[in-house]
């Protein structure tokens, strides 16, 4: 009786743990497509189309592909533009948007928004920091937040 | 025997008594139209210079149960609260995209105690306890996660102009007209949704073709509102709980016409539809050379500086006969519906504003500068944003005086 329970327990524990495998495989499997698709979701915020709103015409974020400047005034006008929004512009960028390309190349960019302080960053219209007006630190800190694309 | 020589009997003489006791007469009431009040500013209300500094686009106000304001500026980045006489308060949130932070909100309102803020360049609504810690952000448009239940349509497109009052959303949902290109947009959808941007009922659906002008270049783009646009309006209470639409497409002919309000409660339950007859006023050419003025020449007082020529404007200029009866509306926080009017019997250099009790029953016209744009309002007071002598905006406040004082 008591090889016989030995044998039970010890089937028992051999089961679970051949099945904990599989499964512990798929959560990381599921975690890494999970983050795969986080990745792909969470474009950079910055291309802009015009949008109304209560009849007021406004700049909506979010659009890609779309402008980089986009100025609203009061229930009047929005306005869109990006200097060299053309196909002379375009980029290899990863398709996520999560990689920023830094380059002292003759890429044309707009400014965009940024806080008192802070280093004026422009992009073109694909979201590319474009680095023409950046001071080398500066340059070395966005690298160091972000990955960078070699052309 | 002609009435004029029958004595009235006593039981009559006492109703009429006691009904003109129980109903005083306005003082100014005419028979047949709502009568005028004159609107005073209300100078115990200034907001100072340090504070005026920051503000350069106020596109939304909304007062607290205090009369306290809260105040939305996209070029801001961020929430500011003044006391009730105007001196700041504080600021809610800062320019960023992390919790808490804006990027250019929009919209301001309140479901309960709690402020929402839409900031359409984040793309999200936010949700900020007016006392105490903790944010809610609600992701929309492309940021929003898909529905689980991919048969049910989900609003990705619109943008929330309101949260009702059982914390479901109004959006505001454009549809692109598909023959011109994609560039212009034809119609806007009303939609009552969840906050996962579930549409759970379309409100109304309206026509946006004399709405907007939109003209693409080489590089960009320029959306233009049409000054004689007749498409329809609506306005929402800040705290969601009344809805009102304002159908005012102008008669082909022009001179007489009819405008309809209907309201809804909560998004939900339709309230009233009330009609509205009036006499059209014609737009003379004066009036269209002046709008084109403005919108091309940078240095006329609030020109807009737009690169458009003058012949592209007037060829694309919706030019009914009159203009459209209803320039803008607006809820206050206990219903009552306040319709900025432009009526043959409008008086001149000043701003009409018709009010509706909250049943759109019409009450009595009042009297506004011109140039104020009114942004929230109460029975007795209303909040926006005027000019002064330089151009510069101002937020004022200006109150509205009782029938036994009309002007």
């Amino acid at each position: 009786m008591r090889w016989k329970l030995l044998g039970a327990t010890l089937f028992l524990v051999a089961l679970s743990l051949t099945s904990s495998r599989p499964a512990s495989a798929q959560s990381l499997a599921s975690l890494a497509a999970a983050n795969a698709a986080t990745a792909t979701m969470q474009k950079t915020p910055g291309c802009w189309g015009c949008a109304s709103l209560g009849g007021m015409p406004v700049c909506h974020g979010g659009e890609v592909p779309g402008y980089y400047n986009c100025t609203a005034s009061v229930a009047a006008t929005c306005q869109l533009s990006s200097p060299g929004c053309g196909a002379g512009a375009a980029l290899p960028v990863d398709p996520d948007g999560a990689v920023m390309y830094v380059s002292r190349g003759s890429l044309l960019g707009v400014p965009v928004a940024h806080g008192n302080g802070d280093p004026p960053v422009r992009r073109n219209c694909e979201g590319v920091v474009v680095a023409r007006w950046q001071s080398p630190d500066d340059i070395l800190s966005v690298r160091s937040r972000t990955g960078t694309l070699t052309l | 025997m002609s009435m004029s020589k029958t004595r009235p009997q006593w039981p009559v003489l006492l109703a009429l008594s006691l009904g003109s006791w129980l109903h005083p007469l306005p003082a100014t009431a005419p028979t047949d139209a709502p009568y005028r009040l004159v609107a005073e500013r209300d100078r115990t209300f200034s907001v100072p210079d340090s504070v005026r500094a920051l503000l350069s686009r106020v596109t939304a106000i909304a007062a607290a149960r205090d009369s306290s304001l809260y105040l939305a500026d996209p070029s801001l980045g961020a929430i500011l609260n003044l006391t009730p006489n105007g001196d700041f308060r504080r600021v809610l949130g800062r320019r960023g995209s992390g919790p808490g932070e804006f990027n250019a909100p929009l919209l301001v309102g309140f479901h309960r105690d709690t402020l929402w803020a839409v900031d359409p360049a984040s793309v999200r609504l936010t949700l900020l306890p007016t006392r105490g810690p903790g944010v809610v952000t609600v992701p929309l448009g492309l940021s929003a996660a898909t529905l689980p239940d991919r048969s049910r349509p989900q609003a990705r497109q619109g943008l929330p102009s309101a949260v009702l009052p059982d914390g479901n959303l109004l959006i505001e949902q454009p549809v692109r007209d598909s023959q011109d290109g994609g560039t212009q947009w034809s119609q806007v959808l009303l939609l009552r949704a969840s906050r996962n941007l579930e549409v759970l009922d379309t409100i109304a659906q309206s026509s946006m073709t004399h709405s907007m002008m939109v003209f693409v270049n080489r590089d960009g783009e320029e959306h233009l509102v049409q000054p004689f646009g007749d498409d329809p309006l609506y306005a929402v209470s800040s705290d969601g709980s009344l809805l009102v639409l304002v159908h005012r497409e102008v008669p082909a002919k022009g001179g007489k016409g009819t405008f309809t309000v209907t309201g809804w409660r909560g998004g939900k339950e339709k309230l009233f539809e009330r009609r509205v007859e009036y006499d059209g006023r014609r737009i003379v050419r004066n009036a269209v050379d002046s709008v084109i003025q403005l919108f091309t020449n940078p240095r006329s007082k609030g020109g807009y500086g737009s690169h458009v020529p003058a012949d592209s404007l007037r060829r694309r200029l919706y030019r009914p006969a009159t203009y459209p009866p209803v320039e803008s509306v607006r809820v206050s926080r206990n219903g009552m519906i306040w319709l900025k009017v432009r009526l043959a019997d409008s008086p001149e250099g000043v701003g009409d504003w018709l009010v509706l009790s909250p049943r759109g029953f019409e009450m009595y016209r009042v009297s506004l500068p011109a140039t104020f744009r009114m942004l929230e309002a109460d029975r007795r007071t209303v909040w926006g944003v005027d000019v002064d002598s330089l151009d510069v905006p101002l937020l004022v406040r200006y109150s509205i005086p009782g029938p036994g004082q009309a002007g």
